[in-house]
């Protein structure tokens, strides 16, 4: 196992370097000067100066890429043109909320696409399978911008009774945690129940049928702890995807996240804070895969082998 | 597809619903000056927010625009930017696909980690990136997508490639030296479209959803050209009071996206009925 890992950190190397590579680009591929862009066009010449200086935009460009990677490596993701806060305070404070909403997220994910995928699978062809299916595809066929609005109108609006939008007791996470997860929700269920019904036609199971076991033990104590591996793998996946997922949904909902930083320095033209927040999601994502990888390599030992 | 398959197809109630949803759309984007009732473009101030009814099937916007007729013209912004998107990743992502897969060696591996670091960015946020770069137009939003589309196709090509270049068709295009890129035009690539072009259907719906995003972010699709995104943005400010102009634009994305899901998967079901889930 420690083997593995080593091998898939090994791995990981280029990929962050190249992430750091591109987030650098970010600011040196806008068209025009991006200081004058940041400061707008009636800052005056010893301002936009300052800012260059002080953004090291002054030096050659290698120089400043490898500041950029030493400053990275120390933890250092520069200071926020509109607050002149240091960008990793400004995103550690952010952070905590984009985690919650995502574990919300999961939480409801789960709760819906186990005990859907699960009885889809056992009543193959049934008009609950059938129901289920489709209810998957239109999971996956929401788009998220769309569902967050219709539940603020059904929920705070016409019943009222959850809050519009903002951070605050469980009752403020439930219709974001819902937005964010329902996707997660339809792929997972998909994915349960092929992995489920692919398991199924197993000789072991046949032989566990054959012993005598109840269908439910069969299901629950065969069945299902097989089935559910490749799942790890999709919510890991998922876990990532609802990492960017966040950015819309915490838009929708005024949730104070990383997500809605990101927009909101776009917006400002805040672009230190830009690229600390594209910089952390990419690396959360990184590292979610790589967990999910090493789960997966745990639960399944051919795995580290290959 | 051969006529088992065609047959197959058409006993897909998903797919055919699919594709009968997709060509609407179509119909309604090439046509839209003929069908839409009102100009898209022209303001009554007077009348903002009028909610949905006689004269104004979905009501009118915040500027007095008939929102029915805004959303014909947005399957134009929708349905192109589908197209061009993955007409233009799928292309690339053919093309740097087969190189990787073909030829292997040192090309594969520079390729391969190219693809594990523009991987490393979770979807939007890759065009989220490109675009506060670019900044925010249609156009922009197109290059955005392309740029993180081909990675899908390429990956997905590659290892194709990789098992069917050891095909002794292959092989035997090979002995009587026929040169690489006619052993992957012709012999190659043919016999390995199928899943490309599932996936491809699938990535027109991601390519409308990307652009909706966007625009929904304020990151698309400029005023005053109607995109569904954008008119989606427009509308939140008033969903407390005006939800017509949320609900429309969203429903009409939720079913062209809805299209392309349901094609892609019946697609799916009589290519490969393996992959049935």
């Amino acid at each position: 196992m420690l083997n593995y890992l080593i091998r898939r950190i090994y791995l990981l190397i280029p990929v962050v370097l190249g992430v750091s590579t591109l987030v650098f680009l970010i600011i040196h591929l806008i068209p025009g000067d991006p200081v004058v862009l940041m400061l707008g066009d009636s800052a005056i010449r010893a301002d936009i100066e300052s800012l260059r200086g002080k953004l090291g935009l002054d030096k050659p460009v290698y120089i400043q890429y490898l500041n950029f990677l030493l400053n990275l490596f120390r933890g250092d993701l520069g200071r926020s043109i509109h607050t002149d806060k240091p960008v990793i305070q400004t995103i550690g404070e952010r952070f905590p909320a984009t985690f919650e909403l995502a574990m919300g997220g999961v939480i409801i994910s789960l709760f819906i696409a186990l005990p859907l995928g699960i009885i889809s699978a056992l009543k193959k062809d049934t008009i609950i399978d059938n129901g289920a299916r489709f209810f998957a595809l239109l999971g996956i066929s929401i788009p998220n911008f769309w569902l967050g609005p219709l539940l603020i109108i059904l929920f705070s609006i016409k019943i009222g009774i959850l809050p519009v939008s903002g951070m605050g007791g469980i009752e403020n996470l439930i219709l974001p945690s819902i937005t964010l997860g329902l996707g997660m929700a339809a792929t997972v269920t998909r994915m349960v129940r092929a992995s489920l019904l692919e398991v199924i036609k197993e000789n072991y199971i046949t032989t566990a049928r054959a012993k005598g076991l109840g269908e439910s033990s069969v299901v629950i104590k065969h069945a299902l702890k097989n089935a559910l591996m490749p799942v790890v793998t999709v919510v890991g996946l998922q876990l990532g995807a609802l990492l960017s997922g966040a950015i819309i949904t915490e838009s929708i909902f005024s949730w104070p996240g990383i997500g809605s930083l990101t927009i909101e320095a776009i917006n400002r033209r805040d672009y230190p804070v830009v690229q600390g927040c594209i910089f952390v999601i990419a690396m959360c994502y990184v590292v979610v895969n790589l967990v999910t990888d090493l789960v997966y390599g745990f639960l399944d030992p051919r795995i580290r082998y290959e | 597809m051969n006529r088992a398959g065609y047959n197959k197809f058409l006993k897909n109630r998903l797919a055919v619903a699919g594709l009968i949803i997709i060509l609407s759309f179509l119909i309604v984007a090439i046509f839209a000056p003929y069908i839409a009732p009102c100009n898209i473009y022209a303001l009554d101030l007077e009348k903002r927010l009028v909610p949905p009814g006689t004269g104004h099937i979905m009501g009118l916007d915040d500027l007095g625009r008939d929102i029915f007729s805004r959303i014909i013209y947005g399957a134009r912004v929708s349905l192109k930017v589908g197209i061009i998107t993955v007409f233009v990743s799928l292309t690339a992502g053919i093309c740097i696909g087969s190189v990787a897969g073909y030829f292997g060696g040192r090309v594969d591996e520079v390729i391969m980690r190219i693809i594990d670091i523009l991987l490393a960015f979770p979807g939007i946020l890759l065009a989220v990136a490109v675009v506060s770069i670019l900044g925010p137009s249609l156009n922009n939003v197109i290059i955005a997508l392309c740029l993180v589309g081909w990675v899908t196709y390429a990956r997905l090509v590659r290892g194709q490639i990789l098992s069917a270049k050891e095909n002794e068709y292959v092989m035997a295009a090979k002995a009587i030296g026929a040169p690489a890129y006619r052993i992957l035009s012709l012999h190659i690539i043919p016999n390995i479209l199928s899943p490309v072009l599932i996936q491809a259907t699938l990535g027109i719906a991601g390519a409308i959803v990307g652009e909706a995003s966007l625009s929904f972010l304020g990151l698309g699709t400029q005023a005053p050209t109607p995109s569904w995104g954008s008119m989606l943005n427009d509308g939140r400010r008033y969903i407390l009071t005006a939800t017509h102009l949320t609900a429309f634009p969203g429903l009409a994305i939720m079913l062209v996206v809805m299209g392309f899901n349901f094609l892609g998967d019946g697609l799916r079901d009589v290519i490969d009925p393996k992959e049935n889930v």
